[in-house]
């Protein structure tokens, strides 16, 4: 509903949608100003919506959020440059992907420790969707609006990410 | 995949252990001033971008006019004269012949001599002292010149006979003709002139410079003079001529004789000695006339 500017209780998965749909060509361009780089600037974007769905319970105000949307993009942005000034030319969601891996928790049993290591096998895009439907709990249509991909492009990426994945198991014996 | 399989797997990743996110600190965490600098940063370094490329533009404009200025010369070098490279002689004293020219307007008359023109020209006068002055042929590319190597640099001795002619006739003496000479070879070409003995003319100083603008290496070179007698030969290698000129000092006249031949060719002085004779016998009778 237009012109609600606070969320009843926190953002709920529709509202997060809609603030994603609305912005993210701005946060984009944002993004885009700051590296020059289409590429770069998806990638940053897309960290900063990610971080916004896993904060969503904190965020009951839908200025607040927008608000938190570009100042978290310029943080993904400054950060990734100043990690590029550092290391090189990795791509954020390697980046993120490593960071997330570095702050994973061992696993306490053998199967959990083959499912990472099936996880990891899979293509950076695969890998990708799957942590974001698996680990933070998100629907299609909340990938779909993260990542700009059509919705029936997450859902079979994903998919094929799962067969794969049980594949692996079947052959340590897991499944 | 069966439904066991597909259970198995949602059991295992509904156990994955879930990760860590500092949420706190991504709601704290304002990087906005430094993005904003880091923008601003870019935007100055994107405006300069496009002025190093006007000012490499223009370096390399001035790098190109440069090489076309420096190259300039050479391109003209072809048109310029072909012996601006001969390394130069010594400066010769003042050239009498051309003092002449400069007190005489009108110096150009056929010369009797094999050469077609004369040596006093415009291109002579303006050429560098001892340079070549080869045979002048305008159908004729320099580069197809004489192959001829001179052990000196070439100086035309045809140029003495050139000096006394417009000597002759800007103080008016008449070239007298040996017409002995032709019957015994046409291929000898003799003249003799009679010159007063004046210090106006001063003929004896002036054969006495021209002989000394010659190099003395070069080729026939024969320079033997007195108070009484001036003898100068020279020859022309390249075309294959000898000169000889002699200028004696006869009863208050200087006969001046000068002759050009093949090299090799036999001359004699026969025709010399009875000019000289009948001056001599015409300055006798004057001689006696005047007593009486």
């Amino acid at each position: 509903m237009e012109g609600v500017l606070a969320f009843i209780g926190c953002m709920t998965t529709i509202e997060y949608e809609e603030i994603v749909q609305r912005m993210r060509p701005r946060l984009v361009k944002l993004g885009g100003s700051f590296f020059q780089d289409d590429e770069l600037a998806a990638d940053a974007v897309q960290e900063a919506l990610l971080r916004l769905w896993l904060l969503r319970e904190r965020v009951n105000d839908e200025n607040y959020a927008e608000a938190l949307l570009i100042r978290m993009t310029k943080n993904v942005c400054v950060s990734e440059w100043r990690r590029r000034q550092k290391h090189g030319m990795m791509r954020i969601e390697e980046t993120s992907r490593v960071l997330s891996d570095e702050g994973q928790p061992m696993a306490d049993d053998d199967n959990q420790r083959l499912l990472q290591e099936a996880i990891r096998t899979l293509s950076p895009q695969e890998q990708q969707l799957f942590r974001m439907r698996q680990e933070m709990g998100m629907d299609i249509p909340q990938i779909a609006a993260v990542t700009g991909l059509l919705p029936r492009s997450v859902s079979h990426v994903i998919s094929v990410a799962r067969s794969k994945i049980v594949e692996q198991l079947k052959r340590k014996g897991i499944l | 995949m069966n439904e066991d399989m597909e259970k198995k797997l949602d059991q295992l990743l509904a156990e994955m252990p879930k990760r860590k996110y500092d949420l706190d600190a991504w709601l704290a965490e304002d990087e906005t001033a430094e993005f904003d600098r880091i923008v601003s940063e870019q935007k100055k370094s994107a405006k300069i971008k496009p002025l190093r490329r006007w000012l490499a533009a223009a370096a390399c404009l001035i790098l190109i006019i440069g090489i076309g200025v420096t190259l300039w010369p050479k391109e003209e070098q072809p048109t310029a004269p072909l012996t601006a490279k001969k390394p130069e002689l010594p400066k010769p004293p003042p050239d009498p012949e051309k003092t002449l020219t400069d007190s005489v307007n009108t110096i150009a008359a056929p010369v009797r001599s094999l050469r077609t023109e004369s040596p006093l020209t415009a291109d002579k006068e303006s050429a560098p002292y001892g340079q070549i002055s080869a045979p002048e042929d305008p159908n004729l590319h320099y580069a197809a010149l004489t192959t001829t190597e001179d052990s000196v640099p070439y100086q035309d001795p045809a140029r003495v006979d050139d000096y006394i002619f417009h000597l002759a006739e800007h103080y008016q003496v008449k070239q007298g003709e040996l017409t002995c000479s032709q019957p015994i070879d046409s291929s000898v070409v003799s003249s003799v002139y009679v010159f007063p003995d004046k210090d106006e003319i001063n003929l004896f100083s002036r054969l006495l410079q021209v002989a000394c603008w010659y190099d003395s290496k070069a080729p026939g070179y024969h320079l033997n003079f007195s108070q009484q007698q001036f003898f100068f030969e020279l020859k022309d290698m390249r075309r294959q001529l000898q000169y000889r000129w002699i200028a004696e000092r006869i009863n208050g006249r200087i006969l001046f004789y000068s002759t050009q031949a093949p090299i090799g060719a036999k001359e004699s002085s026969a025709c010399y000695q009875q000019y000289r004779d009948e001056l001599m016998y015409q300055n006798s009778i004057n001689i006696k006339n005047k007593k009486i």
